[in-house]
């Protein structure tokens, strides 16, 4: 590891310093702005909303809730009503329409299509949308990596957190759980985090922003925090680091109090300690970083960061306040309150450079949760909810992509945004049209994947086109000889195309949409 | 959807295929492919080892769940203090919430209970009384290295619920260290305990064992065989009066070990958590209703739980029999009865059979309704795969499982609708579900009872259903006569002991383990039914002090 000069943060805190047996901290990182490192630092977002918020439920809202007449340049006046309220960013994101993932039944298919989904049931959808794999059978999840993961491979590899996955909807279905991030087949990245408070303390608990470079800094941004100031450390930063090298003296005694207890377990006993303990110096080395040491060297582990990351501050970098507990109800768990702190953090994680990735399932394959004053719940919604209800659960789902292009917007850097630098995906699990289930002729289903659609926010790095409806050309034929639309997943590839992965498959599916990329 | 989907691993489990055709009465409804048919068996009363001795189960290390968690920091620290659960992810599983198969390492857990730990150490040091009985000795200062260590001894065997060893002890004295920096005992002392209550030790049910014979047999502490115990029979850590059995090794010994099981099942504990594993069980863990409602759903199956397996005959038949029930106002007035005075609930005399057993409860009635409206076939799989531990393999992929039949005429009243079941390739199956759930068909998604479809005055419901079966099987009407088929069944009471050793292993059952089904089923069965038979019966197996490692 490369030797730097020792701060003096790092000096400060040895000045009667804290006399465990911690490791050797033996390198401390200065700040230094990713913008004067060479390339701009990009930034990738995926967020997701549930099968059976098809766009329509089961009525006929033509062309739909979401697509506009005409392609071309979006006009705030003809945006359709469930993204009605994005019209101040109109020009800040695209619509993809008219995508498809092919489902047995329809078009010809006798068998489950490549990238495809079985009929129109809840669990089908999820891996063909975000890892362009048929799912497996009894599987909610994703039946391979995911774009959010394989991005983080590349953009995350140097930050404190290689990607956050964070949820809105609380409660599982009836015990079936799904992620939105997948490392591999049907295996989570993590599980992800829904309440507010451990994001924060997460991601703030243990940070100590460094100082910012001169004449950065300043500005508001998402989370009304205290901006960092310029000068030395602060009292309360000094008593945070204080802190954190009491947590990791903890963390450290955790890990040496177990090692003996290995030798005396069964081999698959034996995994199960060393993944945990994985995580622990995972953790460990995190608030290491976090208080803004460098790490430590530590023995070689896989799941170790091989290299400390630079801890950029060139944003408006400011501590969030720290949320507090939310309510916890039979079938409503703040999932509003939740929804904002969350995009927020996902916010204030960029500007402060502690990822570069990020993903947030809003609701699940059964969004089975109640929003304030609805009837029923948001799946009800969709197979037999009122059309007001169920528009209004549209828009708060949509509410959350338009906070985050907000929030993003509003942080400058370089001589652009945040934005400028990031690309946004919104995918629904379900579009507008048939279903295999009730085949060829028979439409407004409720889990149709035909004419689906994404919101793509921000300029991925000058990349993507923003403030258009595309509806990309069709590309092959079904088995039938109709002609085959895209899949969604080539929209991943093209936003992951966007943010310098250069990809050309995502699961089964190849080729990006070149409507979307300048 | 849901109800299919679970039935899916128990069709893998029997070896049957996923098709409609296979679900001939005498194929996959006749229960079970191993372990002999089933039915009312003779009590086995063979020893390890015998013919017919159950096997020793392939368990590893489980991961106590948010519940165990949270009811183990109780046990340790007090049973007021604050846990923020919701920083735990959730617990995956159908139906039940320990499925060792599903839980994963993870960051989540880790940086959760880490916070978590840290949160209650610090409530810890507010409370004068509790830390003073934590700590177990009176620091003379700060730099009292030597209560620092007792503290360390004494507190780490009940959050490990086991001695420490030295190297255990040794590693964690240095955070006596804070103590010292800070001239303040309590610095040191908070890390430690921060540390030990976020310790794999205590985090996951490790079974190292006491030995391990040459085929991989492991013969468990007594400190194991009380986790097991506490975990098994009131979901959290063993107490100290059973660390103390424990340490005097009598837990190995089958009569202490059954008497330590009697003194947990008296307790406050013991009840709320078999109230907890009858709600995974049947279904109402979880309810969509408003808060309020769901609320007093869940007080009113509760009740009968804890009234059946602890209260008068503790025949658990009374589970479907039972002529009273728990209301409280809101509920009485959902049911369309009279409010009881007691404001918050009496039980309530039934006359009227519609309101008898658990059957007709709205938290079970709940189960599997979609689209605001009962699905007959749901509840149908629901009473066989839940209740009769029948196999009911999922839908071909060609089959609409999502939404109800349509029906062939416009407005089509509902029986009129699933008569597209009792046709073609559906009929296989359909026609052993649809009727067990039609027979339930007067109680709406709430379960309020009702006599036509909902908005439907034209579209009269019958109520009549029939549980078809080779034993035992009929027509019947309301949830009383469905109870009583399921309890002649003569599949009933394997069921229950299916169901409460899957919940005991935490995992799914493999094929070598329905020797144990066979031994504790029949033996309650033949000992009126009294749920805490089939607890005795369990624990008191040479089994339950031993395991073998996964493969």
């Amino acid at each position: 590891m490369k030797k730097l000069e020792l701060s003096r943060r790092a000096v400060l805190r040895g000045v009667g310093g804290f006399a465990l047996a911690l490791p050797a901290l033996d390198v401390m990182l200065d700040a230094k702005p990713a913008y004067a490192q060479g390339a701009p630092v990009k930034r990738y977002v995926v967020m997701t909303s549930g099968q059976s918020t098809g766009q329509d439920s089961g009525q006929n809202v033509a062309p739909s809730l979401y697509v506009p007449a005409t392609v071309g340049a979006l006009k705030a006046a003809e945006l359709r009503p469930a993204v009605a309220g994005l019209a101040d960013i109109v020009d800040q994101f695209s619509i993809v329409s008219g995508l498809q993932i092919p489902s047995l039944g329809l078009d010809g298919y006798g068998s489950v299509p490549v990238a495809g989904k079985v009929q129109a049931t809840h669990d089908s959808t999820l891996s063909p949308l975000l890892a362009g794999k048929a799912h497996s059978n009894g599987s909610y999840g994703a039946n391979g990596a995911t774009s959010d993961y394989l991005v983080a491979q590349q953009l995350g590899a140097s930050s404190v957190y290689k990607q956050l996955v964070y949820r809105v909807q609380l409660d599982e279905f009836n015990g079936h759980y799904a992620e939105i991030s997948y490392a591999a087949a049907n295996k989570p990245v993590n599980n992800s985090v829904a309440d507010p408070a451990l994001a924060w303390q997460s991601l703030f608990g243990s940070f100590v922003p460094p100082a910012p470079p001169a004449g950065g800094g300043g500005g508001g941004g998402g989370g009304g925090g205290t901006p960092v100031g310029g000068g030395g450390p602060s009292a309360a930063d000094l008593a945070l680091q204080q802190k954190n090298l009491r947590r990791r003296s903890v963390l450290d005694a955790v890990m040496n109090s177990a090692k003996e207890l290995s030798g005396r377990l069964g081999a698959a006993d034996r995994r199960r300690l060393s993944d945990h303990l994985d995580q622990v110096r995972a953790l460990e080395q995190r608030v290491a970083l976090l208080s803004g040491a460098a790490l430590p060297t530590m023995p070689s582990s896989p799941s170790s960061p091989t290299a400390p990351p630079p801890m950029t501050s060139t944003l408006s970098c400011s501590k969030p306040t720290q949320p507090g507990a939310f309510t916890k109800g039979a079938n409503y768990n703040d999932e509003i309150k939740r929804g904002e702190l969350l995009v927020d953090l996902i916010t204030m994680a960029f500007a402060c450079d502690l990822t570069r990735v990020a993903s947030l399932l809003i609701s699940f394959s059964m969004p089975m949760f109640r929003l304030p004053a609805h009837a029923i719940d948001v799946h009800e919604e969709g197979h037999s909810g009122s059309a007001a209800d169920f528009l209004l659960s549209h828009k708060w789902h949509v509410g959350l992509f338009g906070r985050l292009v907000r929030n993003l917007k509003a942080l400058p850097e370089g001589n652009g945004t945040v934005l400028d630098n990031t690309a946004v995906v919104f995918a629904l699990e379900a579009g507008h049209g048939r279903d295999g289930q009730q085949g060829e002729g028979n439409y407004f289903a409720a889990h149709s994947t035909d004419n689906m659609i994404m919101l793509i926010g921000g300029g991925g790095g000058g990349k993507l086109r923003k403030g258009q409806h595309i509806r990309p050309a069709a590309s092959g034929t079904h088995p039938n000889g109709s002609a085959k639309p895209r899949h969604p997943a080539s929209v991943l590839i093209s936003c992951m195309n966007a943010v310098g992965v250069p990809a050309t498959t995502l699961g089964d599916v190849s080729g990006n949409v070149p409507e979307l990329l300048l | 959807m849901h109800a299919l989907r679970s039935s899916l691993a128990l069709a893998s489990l029997v070896g049957t295929v996923a098709l409609a055709a296979a679900c001939a009465e005498d194929e996959l409804l006749a229960g079970r492919a191993f372990g002999g048919a089933p039915g009312p068996g003779v009590k086995w009363t063979g020893g390890p080892g015998e013919p017919g001795a159950p096997t020793t189960a392939a368990v590893g290390a489980r991961r106590l769940t948010k519940a165990e968690y949270a009811a183990t920091l109780r046990t340790l620290i007090a049973p007021e203090v604050p846990v923020a659960l919701e920083q735990l992810a959730v617990d995956e599983g159908v139906p039940f919430d320990n499925d060792i198969a599903l839980q994963h390492a993870s960051g989540v857990l880790v940086e959760g209970a880490d916070a978590i730990a840290e949160a209650v150490a610090a409530w810890v040091m507010t409370q004068p009384a509790v830390k003073a009985r934590l700590y177990g000795c009176q620091p003379t200062g700060a730099k009292d290295a030597a209560c620092f260590r007792t503290f360390v001894e004494r507190f780490g065997r009940r959050a490990f619920r086991r001695p420490l060893t030295e190297a255990e002890i040794v590693s964690l004295l240095p955070l006596h260290a804070a103590s010292v920096e800070d001239n303040a005992f309590d610095s040191g002392a908070a890390l430690a305990l921060r540390a030990m209550l976020s310790h794999p030790s205590l985090l996951y049910r490790f079974e190292a064992g006491a030995s391990v014979d040459a085929a991989g047999e492991v013969t468990l502490t007594a400190f194991e065989i009380a986790a097991r115990l506490s975990f098994l029979l009131q979901g959290t850590t063993p107490d100290d009066a059973l660390l103390d059995a424990a340490a005097k090794g009598e837990l190995e010994e089958l009569a202490p070990r059954t008497a330590a099981a009697e003194r947990l099942l008296g307790t406050p504990e013991a009840k709320a958590h078999l109230q907890r594993f009858h709600a995974m069980w049947l279904g109402y863990s979880r309810l969509t209703e408003t808060e309020a409602l769901a609320r007093s759903m869940r007080a009113e199956s509760d009740a009968l739980v804890g009234a059946t397996l602890f209260e008068g005959s503790r025949d658990y038949a009374e589970l479907f029999r039972s002529p009273k029930t728990w209301l409280d106002g809101a509920l009485a007035t959902h049911y369309g009865l009279s409010a009881p005075s007691a404001a918050g609930g009496a039980w309530v005399e039934t006359k009227a059979p519609e309101r008898r057993g658990i059957l007709s409860h709205g938290a079970v009635l709940s189960y599997g309704s979609k689209n605001g409206d009962t699905s007959p076939t749901r509840r149908g799989i629901f009473i066989r795969t839940r209740l009769m531990c029948q196999a009911i393999p999922p839908p071909p992929p060609t089959v609409n499982a999502d939404q109800g039949p349509k029906g062939t005429t416009p407005n089509a009243c509902k029986t009129d609708r699933y008569k597209e079941h009792a046709s073609g390739s559906c009929a296989g199956c359909h026609q052993s579900i649809d009727p067990v759930g039609f027979g339930l068909e007067r109680y709406d998604a709430l379960g309020r009872y009702r006599t036509h479809d909902d908005g439907r005055p034209e579209c009269a419901v019958s109520g009549q259903g029939e549980l078809s079966g080779a034993s035992g099987g009929g027509a019947f009407q309301g949830p009383a006569a469905l109870g009583e088929l399921v309890l002649n069944s003569g599949k009933f009471e394997e069921c229950v002991a299916e169901k409460l050793y899957t919940f005991a292993l935490g995992r799914e059952l493999r094929p070598e383990d329905f020797a144990m089904i066979k031994k504790i089923g029949p033996a309650f069965a033949g000992d009126g039914r009294h749920f805490v038979t089939l607890v005795r019966e369990l624990v008191s197996d040479y089994t339950f002090t031993h395991r073998r490692e996964e493969k």
